[in-house]
């Protein structure tokens, strides 16, 4: 994985940064406009001065022209909280039959993980990283990198290391993403790299809950072109990589039709439910150009700056 | 219907067998998907392929039913139609090959081959207890196969069966048929696939049936086609043709002749119903005719309707024009002028003339005839002695010494269809004396050794006109005339050059009348060195001697399709041979109306002609693998388990 980010690539990753569509408070002064006054370059408003401020803020120039005192008040720039959240169930880990050509969809999401991770980091933002998966342990092993460069190898390591402790299923998406956003306590903005197969078929509640906490959701759906385009054919025992009951399927040519159709249907279904609660939504699929997905395609769906 | 393999019926047993490996579970390929969220999303919603699925084994289990029923019964040899044979008897099964099944019938087939499809039909129910053999009648009537149950070589024996342009009696392969079940302690019957429904057996215990192909159907045919020189101008050349309406409607056309390929003549022919119309033609002289001309001759009819009727074998005939060779003579006398304005006067002719003192009998074998016209000696040559060539001896004979001399002998006897006499009458010729020849004329035709002699004029006793022939490995001619040119009127008679051509062309071995065409079937003789080319030149066709078959004389062989066929002789001189069929049978493509005597069942299946072409058990067969393959199809397709 670490071949990917050679120096060259990172040097491009640089020239970008997180986008946040509103400011989030943070614990540091960084390079995010906040809400808060502070002492950035970058003017906000006047105010009444009261005895005890600073004098050096005082308007000496709107003094002489309307003869009364004025303090000048600044932007605070602080860090964003960034929470990168890794799919890590089991349907990511599945990989179909003959396609070893390809990265599977964990790899991919762990790859742009790493890349939301550097973004941040070069821009000072407050990286963490959440595994998504049914392993309450799992779940609870986030990786709070901090701020800075230095901290990516830290990330590397995170998602190399953790690797061999995922796969669990995801019996409750929905209540994975409740889960999290009850255990994050500072609001910031939530980057969710998932397949997003709710078994349940609940995935819009868990998102609606964490929209409902405040945090600002993007969702990068990993895909394989086998899940959008099955070749299977034949009398079949379809079994899911999640578990629960095997279903005995005789596919055809008509039956792939109207899988096909279902699909659509459904990724139609959570891109106008992005659009609708303005989050940003990129599909990313495996046997994409990595460098297509990570650069433009990020960027195109409002991710990058 | 019949099934000619009923056992094969009893694998139907096979059905439980296939019913039961249906009711075995399908074993299911297994496969992980990373979610089935999509595929019960999509079973959920298409309710009625559940239904489908229901179904799709039973339609299954179905197709596969039909496929093993369809098998079954091919298996089983069905065939149409009632007739079958029945078991212990022995069939003869006679296909008319003969030139007029050539004809068209109005279906487009040939009647041989609606015959053929029939044969093959009722060859393929041969069986153990009811064998089968199969004749054919074609230039004449012969065994295909003997009695046999073995299908594949009747069918083998019948595919090699090729129509001939030659013609035979019917009744004698019903005769040869006969013969062949009467051997046989079983039961026999005939069967004659043919177009001809009357001919019969009579006075025989065999009954014939009969299978009728083609239909009753007008046509115009050459009959006759004699080409021939003028004997009294060997030169000249006159065509004889006949031509016959077999229809029942007057036809109008025009008889094209060519020669080498131009068209020579064209005269048109109008013909009543039945009406026969003979035609003569005067052809240019030969002696006109480039050295490497062939002397092809063809008529053609062409009807003023356009198209050909329904044999196209008779509209055209074919002949040689005669071109005899000059033939040499030697004549060897002191003087005779009559003897020297005869030859002379025949154009057919070489003569030569040499006196006595410097023949030498060694010349005669250069020529075709040496006239002797020398006084009678006795230490003459007999025909022990008698050099190679062929001798005209005027005054003696070589049977030896004369025996005296005839006094003004009349005659008493002329053989006027010897061909010393042809057209020449020599009956009423004055003779002022006659050789008395050692020969007694009361038995004309007599044996001396390898000699056979006869004379076709007499005197009484007397022999007027002798000619021998010797047979064997080298043959001998030769004439004796009693009486000099001076003894008699007979120069000053018009039969005199007649009578010296005849005798000299007898002597050379050539007939005014040379065969140079023959009907199809005819028996050609080759003589030692002979050459003849079994496979006819048409007009416009190449001529490769190297992919022909020959035969090679001394044999005898028979032409059975027409055309020209080249023949070589021994020094390698080529000619040819014109064979036509010119059979008013042949041609005459009327069906008779009279019922034959017995009709086989097949008769009412044999019209439709795609069912006996394939057996039905290959339609069958064809059927399963059409089953089979649609089977598989459904299968891909997911239609079917």
């Amino acid at each position: 994985m670490t071949a990917l980010f050679d120096s060259r690539f990172l040097a491009r990753l640089e020239q970008l940064a997180l986008l946040a569509r509103r400011p989030f408070g943070g614990q540091q002064r960084a390079e995010r406009r906040s809400r808060r006054r502070g002492s950035s370059l970058e003017f906000a408003d006047y105010r009444n001065y009261t005895p005890g401020d600073d004098l050096r803020s005082l308007d000496w120039a709107l003094y002489g022209r309307l003869d009364r005192f004025y303090v000048k008040l600044y932007e605070e720039e602080e860090e964003l909280p960034v929470h990168i959240l890794v799919d890590a169930s089991a349907s990511m880990r599945w990989e179909p039959s003959g396609s070893a050509a390809r990265p599977g969809k964990f790899d991919l999401a762990r790859r742009l993980a790493a890349v939301f991770a550097y973004i941040g980091l070069a821009h000072l933002d407050h990286v963490h990283i959440h595994w998504l998966d049914g392993d309450a342990a799992a779940r609870d092993a986030a990786l709070d990198l901090g701020r800075g460069k230095a901290q990516f190898h830290r990330a590397l390591s995170f998602l190399l290391r953790d690797d061999a402790a995922r796969g669990r299923p995801v019996p409750d998406f929905s209540q994975a993403l409740r889960t999290f956003g009850n255990r994050i306590r500072r609001r910031g903005l939530v980057i969710l790299i998932s397949d997003l197969f709710d078994p349940r078929d609940a995935l819009r509640e868990g998102l609606e809950y964490l929209l409902h906490r405040g945090f600002e959701l993007q969702l990068v759906h990993v895909l394989d072109p086998a899940e959008i385009d099955p070749v299977l054919t034949g009398d079949l025992r379809l079994r899911d990589v999640e578990g629960g009951d095997p279903l005995d399927v005789t596919s055809d040519e008509a039956l792939l039709r109207t899988y096909r159709s279902g699909v659509a249907a459904y990724l139609a279904e959570i891109e106008a439910l992005a659009r609708r609660r303005r989050m940003p939504y990129a599909r990313a699929l495996t046997d994409a150009p990595f460098e297509d997905v990570a650069l433009r395609g990020l960027r195109a769906a409002g991710f990058l700056r | 219907m019949t099934l000619l393999n009923p056992t094969a019926l009893f694998f139907a047993a096979l059905v439980p067998v296939v019913v039961v490996l249906y009711l075995l579970k399908v074993r299911r390929q297994d496969a992980t998907v990373s979610t089935l969220l999509f595929w019960r999303r999509i079973l959920a919603e298409n309710r009625r392929r559940a239904l489908w699925q229901k179904l799709r084994r039973p339609l299954s289990l179905l197709l596969q039913l039909l496929l093993l029923a369809l098998v079954l019964f091919a298996l089983a040899r069905p065939e149409w139609g009632a007739f079958l044979l029945a078991r212990g008897t022995a069939t003869v099964v006679i296909i008319d090959a003969r030139a007029r099944m050539q004809a068209r019938t109005s279906t487009g087939s040939t009647r041989f081959a609606d015959a053929r499809q029939t044969a093959a039909a009722l060859l393929r129910r041969a069986s153990a207890t009811a064998p089968v053999a199969l004749l054919a009648i074609s230039d004449s009537s012969r065994v295909l196969a003997p009695l046999s149950s073995d299908e594949g070589a009747l069918l083998s024996a019948l595919d090699a069966l090729t129509l001939s342009d030659a013609s035979s009696r019917v009744d004698d392969a019903l005769s040869l048929a006969a013969e062949l079940l009467e051997a046989r302690p079983e039961p026999g019957r005939i069967i004659l696939v043919s177009d001809d429904a009357t001919a019969a057996l009579p006075a025989a215990r065999v009954s014939v049936e009969h299978v009728v192909v083609g239909d009753s159907q007008d046509n115009v045919g050459f009959t006759r086609f004699a080409p021939r020189a003028l004997l009294n101008s060997p030169q000249s050349v006159q065509l004889l043709l006949e031509l016959v309406n077999h229809g029942s409607s007057a036809r109008g056309g025009s008889i094209e002749l060519s020669l080498d390929g131009r068209v020579i003549d064209l005269r048109p022919v109008e013909l009543a119903p039945g009406e026969r119309c003979a035609e003569s033609f005067s052809l240019p002289a030969s002696g006109t005719m480039p050295v490497n001309a062939r002397g092809w001759l063809v008529a053609r009819w062409m009807s003023a309707e356009g198209g050909g009727d329904a044999l196209s074998l008779d509209d055209v005939a074919y002949g040689i024009l005669p071109r005899p060779r000059p033939l040499r003579v030697l004549l060897v006398t002191g003087g005779n002028l009559f003897l020297e304005r005869a030859l002379s006067a025949d154009d057919s002719l070489r003569a030569e003339l040499l006196t006595p003192d410097a023949y030498q009998p060694a010349m005669a074998a250069a020529f075709d005839a040496v006239i002797i016209d020398l006084p009678a000696s006795p230490d003459a040559a007999t025909i022990d002695q008698l050099p190679a060539g062929n001798f005209l001896l005027v005054g003696h004979s070589p049977l030896g010494p004369n025996a005296g001399e005839l006094d003004r002998p009349v005659v008493t006897e002329a053989e006027t269809a010897d061909p010393l006499l042809r057209l020449a009458d020599l009956r009423e010729v004055n003779f002022l004396r006659a050789a008395q020849f050692p020969f007694d004329a009361r038995q004309p035709a007599q044996r001396r050794g390898l000699w056979r002699l006869h004379a076709p004029l007499r005197s009484l006793d007397h022999a007027l006109i002798l000619a021998g022939e010797r047979e064997g490995s080298a043959p001998q001619r030769f004439v004796a005339l009693a009486f000099g040119a001076a003894d008699s009127d007979l120069p000053l008679r018009v039969a005199f050059p007649l009578f010296l051509g005849n005798a000299i062309r007898w002597l050379a071995g050539t007939d005014a009348l040379a065969v140079s065409s023959l009907r199809a079937g005819e028996t050609v003789r080759l003589l030692d060195g002979q050459k003849l080319c079994l496979d006819p030149v048409l007009p416009g066709g190449a001529v490769n001697p190297a992919g022909t078959r020959w035969v090679d004389g001394p044999s005898s062989v028979r032409l059975l399709r027409n055309g020209f066929h080249l023949r070589r002789d021994a020094a390698g001189a080529e000619s040819w041979l014109a064979v036509n069929t010119g059979d008013a049978a042949t041609s005459d493509l009327q069906m008779r109306s009279d019922a034959p005597a017995a009709q086989v069942p097949l008769l009412a299946a044999s019209g439709a002609s795609w069912r006996i072409s394939w057996p039905p058990w290959i339609l069958l067969a064809f059927a399963a693998l059409g089953l089979s393959a649609a089977e598989w199809i459904l299968f891909h397709r997911r239609k079917t388990e």
